[in-house]
């Protein structure tokens, strides 16, 4: 099974961020169980590395594995959109058709 | 008039004045394709980006959760942070599946003294006076119940500091100590005393909370402050009242300890005076002593009944209470003297026989502890304060008494 690469990008130690945290958090245990690596960088500390990703919003969630790259801005507490919006099907699903 | 079919009809309502719309509008307006690239940015969201060519970027799905809105922080070009609410919506793009998004800078959203203004009822009815200060302990806004209480003006306290009510009554470390609880805990409350306008001294209970913007900054401090004045004076008079109550008590109390002197009761107060143990416990070997002299004197006591013997039963319960007396027993070492025994003796004799010791038993404790009474009064006659100069117990004394009496 292909490993989740998932990187959050937040802006200070705010109730927002941590927020997101969590909400990211969930996803990855709910829906990726065991097979996600998880970073959360704060632009506010590491600036360049925000910009060298291009990274316009926070928070922003960035899936760099597997292919292809995708990132949503926004909202996590929606698992739905997010994992559609990372083009990640539900593990549920997955399962569904493996099953079948 | 309806004003829609005249519109549907205006020429200048041409799909060629879009362009100009959207370049107008204040929010910020992005297309977004099925994988987060930017196909389409205003004028706004430009800007909001600090001019970045937008087109062709991934600037990532936009996620919104239901109908509402999410909080986002937009990243300009030199770094800086305008907060703004995202909303989203799919579209049909030139034929293509697609996301708009909607950035609205909420950066300028009005600043708390602002909304307390318009929320102003609970402020201007309040009985607390309300302080709202900047970080910086810069007054920004008091509630009319402030005047009343400190006797300062809106006007004179607007752009001062609290400090205008500091009494002088508090040390440094105190207020150390209150503003590292409010750092840490974004919150302080206690009584402290504070200066009105007019230089008199007042308590307060004062209550001291942080208002935080959605990024957990703190924008406001604001204060409550609860006058005191009447309160205390209330709990003065309760306070006296109660010293009043506890006075007459203490009062009482001596009175019927005093009484207690004159009364039969002195027994228990002389046992209870020395505090020690019983004698039971403290002179095991004379208590055992005493159980077995007025064990006999109760079996003397039920032949008289019975016999009409003639025994010297109250000679004996003189001599007995004269014991206990240099023994400093008091009613409780009599008490326990008197079960102990009964307790010995009734177990194995007949229960007609047990049942007259014990009846008889209730006379024979009764005249003990009056024989006892009338030791103590005879020799202490200033009874307690002389207390001190009782004899110090001879329990040998009265051991070899008993072993004569018992001969």
């Amino acid at each position: 099974m292909n490993k989740f690469r998932l990187t959050l990008y937040v802006t200070g130690h705010t109730p927002r961020s941590e927020k997101g945290i969590r909400n990211l958090q969930r996803i990855c245990a709910e829906e990726l169980q065991g097979t996600y690596e998880m970073t959360v960088i704060d632009v506010l500390e590491q600036p360049q590395l925000a910009e060298d990703q291009k990274i316009l919003a926070t928070p922003t969630l960035v899936k760099e594995l597997p292919p292809p790259l995708r990132r949503v801005i926004g909202d996590l507490s929606d698992t739905e959109k997010v994992l559609l919006g990372l083009d990640i099907a539900a593990l549920a699903d997955r399962n569904e058709r493996k099953g079948k | 008039m309806s004003l829609a079919p005249k519109n549907k009809k205006d020429p200048s309502f041409d799909k060629d004045a879009l362009p100009s719309l959207f370049a107008a509008m204040p929010d910020g307006i992005v297309v977004l394709d099925a994988t987060g690239i930017v196909l389409y940015a205003n004028d706004s969201a430009h800007r909001m980006f600090g001019g970045r060519q937008l087109l062709g970027t991934d600037l990532g799905l936009a996620v919104v959760a239901g109908e509402s809105h999410a909080d986002v922080a937009v990243i300009d070009r030199a770094g800086g942070m305008a907060r703004a609410e995202l909303r989203a919506a799919p579209l049909d793009w030139l034929g293509q599946e697609a996301t708009v998004a909607c950035l609205r800078d909420v950066s300028e959203r009005p600043a708390p003294e602002k909304q307390l203004a318009l929320a102003g009822l609970v402020f201007e009815s309040a009985r607390e006076a309300i302080i709202v200060t900047r970080p910086d302990g810069v007054i920004v806004g008091v509630n009319p119940s402030f005047t009343t209480i400190t006797g300062y003006s809106a006007a004179e306290a607007l752009g001062n500091t609290p400090r205008l009510l500091t009494s002088g009554e508090h040390d440094r470390p105190f207020y150390e100590a209150m503003w590292a609880s409010i750092a840490e805990q974004g919150f302080w409350q206690g009584e402290i005393v504070s200066r009105r306008k007019d230089g008199s001294l007042y308590p307060e209970l004062l209550s001291i909370s942080q208002v935080k913007d959605a990024d957990g900054q703190v924008t406001h401090l604001i204060g409550i402050i609860f006058d005191l004045t009447q309160h205390k004076i209330h709990q003065a008079s309760l306070e006296e009242a109660r010293l009043q109550l506890q006075q007459s008590e203490t009062l009482r109390e001596e009175i019927e300890r005093r009484s207690l002197v004159a009364d039969s009761t002195v027994l228990s107060v002389v046992g209870g005076m020395y505090g020690s143990a019983p004698l039971s416990r403290s002179a095991r070997e004379v208590f055992d002593e005493l159980v077995q002299r007025y064990g006999r004197t109760l079996e003397l006591a039920v032949e008289n009944l019975a016999l009409k013997a003639g025994n010297p039963v109250s000679d004996q319960l003189r001599a007995l209470a004269e014991d206990l007396g240099y023994l400093q027993a008091g009613a409780r070492d009599v008490a326990e003297l008197h079960s102990e025994t009964l307790t010995r003796k009734s177990k194995h004799v007949p229960a007609m026989k047990a049942k007259a010791m014990v009846e008889e038993g209730r006379f024979l404790v009764l005249e003990l502890m009056g024989n006892l009474l009338s030791f103590y009064r005879k020799n202490y006659s200033r009874f307690p304060t002389a207390v001190h100069n009782v004899p110090e117990p001879n329990t040998k004394a009265v051991r070899s008494r008993t072993k004569k009496g018992a001969t």
